[in-house]
């Protein structure tokens, strides 16, 4: 099988001296303009999962030394390497249109805790803080009308929660070339952003995060970074230009 | 970007909170394993029928909460008559019950039952 | 005093973990899959395989390292 770890421009200049995932060598899948950097997979030998993550991201970032990068989901393995370059050639549009979007740019990533945080779907506060008296007598109203007085509580804490982020990320995505938001899911409680910052831009938005993180102490934030632009990529899938929202309206 | 690849894990956070409380909360590795642990469908013979079940039985709680999900917002909607939201609530209400007793049959709990959508993730966490 | 690295590589690991398991770019092949004959197509299965693996791992290596030690030298 083949792994694939990024997708990129410049296919004739040389790979990185870096290795692959369980010390292979790092090879080449090229189509027209853009290259896969891939490696030969050859099943379920052990190691420790963490390193292997590390070294996908280690690879990615030898290659955004000197390229515009678009890196692939932890994981992406194919048949063959002939798969590999077809699907290059199948996709190369977008590719190329991504990788121009990317160039010259890395991820910052930010996360946003507020003061109440807990577990929406088992926060015993949610169910006592309902407004809403149970409605009718019979088991199945009760039970449901107990749902839509949950989902309400739920709801204006995610709109409170977002008015509370939004100042702060208008403010960094200003800063940046494209910005997205993620409101909490039923699994997360943070609320996260990613931040797409031109190279030359770095060290300002640094200074801007700190800023915004004084300005806003009801705020926790944690920024990290710098980033293979993981969250702009695949872009029929998010809008990548200005913010991308999604929030129970 | 690091060139240096033995400071490439360490070189990572520009600002983080100095509450260590509050660090505490961002940084949980395994919680966040646990949130993004996809689904094994055959582990290894013994555990067939379990992994068997599991799957099935997410694919049946995804279903189920989308469903209230639904529900939830025709009775939102103001759609319903009062006897169909007693009939959706008790039908819903015993869905709930059978899928606990589903869950305690085969000793699953919640965190294995949760299916990551990837893509597909927001049409379950209620963007319309 | 030094600073603490240990939550440092936490909170590098579980943002990485993030970003490599959720996003990037997803080539979709044609993972087809057989069982006793008969094909099911299951799109990303094949993403999904190697990110069992490794979420299985990271949770066995959280349960049976001492992870984290405050004070202890690295």
């Amino acid at each position: 099988m083949t792994y694939v770890y990024a997708i990129a421009d410049r296919p004739d200049e040389p790979l990185p001296s870096q290795s692959g995932l369980h010390d292979e060598a790092l090879a080449k899948v090229i189509c027209r303009d853009v290259v896969a950097v891939v490696s030969a997979f050859d099943g379920w030998r052990l190691s420790k999962a963490e390193d292997e993550l590390w070294r996908h991201e280690e690879v990615i970032e030898a290659l955004m030394s000197d390229r515009a990068v678009l890196p692939m989901r932890f994981g992406t393995l194919l048949p063959s390497r002939q798969r590999v370059g077809d699907l290059l050639c199948e996709a190369y549009g977008a590719l190329v249109k991504d990788i121009e979007r990317v160039r010259g740019h890395v991820e910052i990533g930010m996360r946003f805790l507020t003061a109440s945080e807990g577990r929406s779907e088992d926060d015993p506060s949610v169910a006592s803080s309902c407004r809403l008296p149970p409605r009718g007598t019979r088991p199945g109203s009760v039970y449901l009308w107990a749902k839509v007085a949950r989902d309400r509580e739920l709801q204006d804490r995610r709109r409170a929660k977002l008015s509370l982020v939004r100042a702060a990320y208008e403010r960094l995505a200003s800063h940046a070339n494209a910005s997205r938001l993620d409101d909490e899911r039923d699994d997360r409680q943070e609320t996260s952003a990613a931040f797409l910052v031109s190279r030359d831009r770095i060290v300002s938005f640094r200074e801007v995060v700190d800023e915004v993180a004084n300005a806003h102490p009801e705020l926790a934030l944690l920024c990290t970074g710098p980033w293979p632009p993981y969250s702009f990529v695949n872009a029929g899938e998010r809008a990548t230009s200005g913010s991308d929202e999604c929030h129970a309206a | 970007m690091q060139r240096d690849a033995t400071l490439v894990r360490r070189q990572k956070v520009i600002h983080a909170p100095t509450d260590q409380a509050l660090l505490d909360r961002f940084a949980d590795p395994s919680a966040e394993v646990e949130r993004q642990s996809p689904q094994r469908i055959v582990a290894d013979p013994k555990s067939v029928e379990r992994d068997l079940a599991r799957l099935v039985l997410s694919v049946v709680e995804l279903l189920r909460k989308l469903l209230e999900r639904q529900a939830v917002r025709r009775v939102e909607n103001g759609t319903l008559s009062e006897e169909e939201i007693e009939r959706l609530g008790e039908t819903l209400l015993k869905l709930e019950a059978r899928m606990g007793e589903l869950k305690a049959t085969f000793g699953l709990g919640d965190q294995e039952l949760t299916l990551d959508l990837g893509p597909l993730r927001d049409l379950v966490s209620g963007c319309d | 005093m030094q600073p603490r690295p240990i939550n440092s590589d936490q909170l590098a690991l579980s943002e990485l973990l993030d970003r490599a398991l959720n996003k990037g770019v997803v080539l979709w092949g044609d993972a087809t899959i057989s069982v006793a004959g008969v094909d099911l197509i299951y799109v990303g299965l094949k993403v999904l395989l190697a990110s069992v693996d490794t979420a299985e791992r990271l949770r066995q290596d959280a349960r049976s390292t001492a992870l984290v030690t405050p004070g202890a030298a690295e």
